[in-house]
């Protein structure tokens, strides 16, 4: 196993798409920042002639709130690390049946449970790295404009809270994607998918709610739902371990279901 | 342990139809086992299924002796198909995650590989860059890796040209030869496989339709000598004489063609020449490997 892993990792280390996306997750992080201030000063600048404009008002609101903890809690349920994480696990596990490179792992007498595994592994290392650069460079540049925590909002254990939880979510979702990409195997195929789950099933799963008028709040046993609810420094009781359950059976579900294909797959 | 590969009536099925139907197959320790069939005949699916990409549907395969596959796959190196490589490494990045893969602490095995390969001065270019034969011999090096005793080549000269061919083969003979690593190769061009096989599995629709040694091929093919003489009588009277079962026939231009015995010239030319006969010239002569599968396929063509 730790053969595989070696390997898996070092293939991560040559990867181009693994330092694409991670150089996404931090110009976007930074980017989304910047042009919030700039969104913000360009609406401020109304108020000078017109002091009752509704969207000078609403910038006025906005510009009282904003701090670098106020970008994490706004941007992270966007799921926009998410989407890049999901392109990159595609691009990652179908690449190696595109290339064929799957089959001189497979036919040395690897174990296929111990190749799905370490797939996984080194996927949930890369969309942690990844996250862990998204968050930084949201803290880092939201500190450097609006300040840190200028209204006091978050102690440091929320803070650590707030981020081990959403460490644990990507960790959930790679493990999806890593299923989804196993078993649909096509470059193309596996992208569109794992860009639905992060993006659009959030969505769906609210319209749904909505639609039926549905007393449980489906997107709440989603993992897309979850990073919503656990964006903030100031979660409601039981949304924490209510989250940490969701994400462990999705993760569990997905490696247990990828485990069982990936035995029984022919390889071409 | 004779034998490092077995199929014992092995079948894979997709949908129904059987691609590989009961196939028996036997690799010889020191084998160049030379795989032949038409287009979609079953010889890349049982290829697969030896080398534990695909399972079977039925029956029994055995790796040096067990049927523990998986613990005896370390010793097989396979090349399925195109060769399988990460375009945007080198050759030694490829080498080298092989490496890891495999667990061997020897650094310097890649650059021995490469260089058996002929490819250690391929520096820094990828792989996506090199030629289809510099990507063969690349597969045949990453193969290489961990000392596999067996070596399952699927048409490793696919697409190559005479020189390519001819790179392949030698590294493919070099090995055979000097670390008595044994082959089961599949190839469209026979008169390729026909330099170095030392054994023959022919498959048609799934079926194993012939196995056999490559010394026995005369024999199948149905090589014949020819006899250029000024005595064709006396000469077909002393071959009759020498085997009671030698079929002598007369050629258009008056020589003698005798059915096998293409290993016997020798003999046969001291034994004319002992008689006082002119023997101006004795020529093997009859079908190859390609006409004896055609043959075997009944006439049919193939790609």
């Amino acid at each position: 196993m730790l053969n595989i892993i070696k390997s898996d990792f070092y293939k991560l280390k040559k990867s181009k798409a693994f330092w694409i996306c991670v150089a996404l997750c931090v110009i976007f992080g930074i980017l989304m920042v910047v042009a919030i201030q700039a969104d913000m000063s360009m609406e401020l600048q109304k108020g000078i002639n017109n002091p009752m404009d509704s969207e000078y008002l609403s910038a006025l609101a906005m510009s009282e709130q904003v701090s670098a903890i106020w970008a994490l809690e706004y941007f992270l349920p966007l799921n926009f690390n998410t989407l890049i994480v999901g392109i990159f696990i595609a691009v990652f596990i179908t690449s190696e049946f595109s290339y064929g490179t799957i089959k001189n792992t497979l036919s040395r007498g690897a174990d296929r449970t111990k190749v799905f595994l370490s797939k996984f592994l080194v996927c949930g290392v890369a969309a942690v790295i990844m996250q862990i650069l998204f968050i930084t460079a949201l803290i880092a540049t939201g500190s450097v404009i609006w300040g840190f925590d200028p209204h006091g909002v978050a102690s440091l254990g929320s803070l650590i809270s707030v981020i081990l939880s959403q460490l644990l979510v990507i960790v959930g979702f790679a493990a999806l994607f890593t299923f989804i990409s196993t078993t649909i195997r096509a470059n193309g195929g596996s992208i569109m998918v794992n860009i639905l789950c992060s993006t659009v099933i959030s969505s769906l799963f609210s319209a749904l709610g909505l639609l039926f008028g549905l007393k449980i709040a489906v997107n709440d046993y989603w993992l897309g739902g979850i990073v919503s609810k656990l964006a903030t420094v100031t979660p409601a009781a039981g949304d924490v371990s209510q989250g940490i359950i969701v994400t462990l059976v999705w993760g569990i579900a997905s490696l247990l279901a990828g485990t069982m294909l990936f035995q029984k797959m022919d390889v071409k | 342990m004779d034998y490092i590969l077995q199929t014992n009536e092995v079948s894979k099925a997709f949908s129904g139809k059987m691609a590989v139907d009961h196939v028996s197959i036997s690799v010889k320790n020191g084998d160049i086992y030379g795989f032949i069939g038409e287009n979609g005949a079953g010889k890349t699916t049982l290829m697969r299924m030896v080398c534990g990409l695909a399972d079977p549907t039925g029956g029994e395969i055995s790796l040096f002796g067990s049927r523990d596959l998986v613990s005896q796959r370390y010793k097989v190196g396979c090349t399925i198909e195109n060769p399988a490589l990460y375009p945007a490494m080198t050759a030694m990045e490829n080498m080298e995650a092989q490496r890891l893969l495999l667990g061997i602490r020897d650094k310097k095995v890649c650059s021995e590989l490469l260089e058996l390969a002929g490819l250690c001065n391929t520096g820094k270019k990828k792989a996506k860059d090199f030629s289809l034969g510099m990507k063969q011999r690349l597969m045949i090096a990453l193969s290489l890796l961990g000392d596999p005793e067996l070596l399952v080549l699927d048409e490793p000269t696919n697409g190559l040209d005479p020189m390519g061919i001819r790179e392949v083969r030698d590294v493919i003979q070099r090995l055979n030869e000097s670390r008595g690593v044994s082959i089961l190769i599949s190839s469209h061009i026979l008169g390729e496989l026909e330099k170095m096989a030392t054994r023959y599995g022919v498959i048609s629709n799934g079926r194993l339709v012939d196995e056999f040694q490559a010394n026995e091929l005369s024999t199948r093919c149905g090589k014949n000598l020819v006899i250029h003489t000024s005595d064709p009588q006396r000469v077909e009277n002393v071959v009759n004489g020498m085997w009671g079962d030698a079929q002598c026939m007369r050629t258009p231009e008056n020589s003698v063609r005798v059915k096998g015995h293409v290993d016997d010239a020798g003999s046969i030319n001291k034994i004319l020449v002992e008689a006082g006969i002119d023997v101006n010239a004795l020529i093997p002569e009859g079908d190859k490997l390609e006409d004896y599968f055609l043959r075997l396929m009944g006439g049919k063509v193939y790609a």
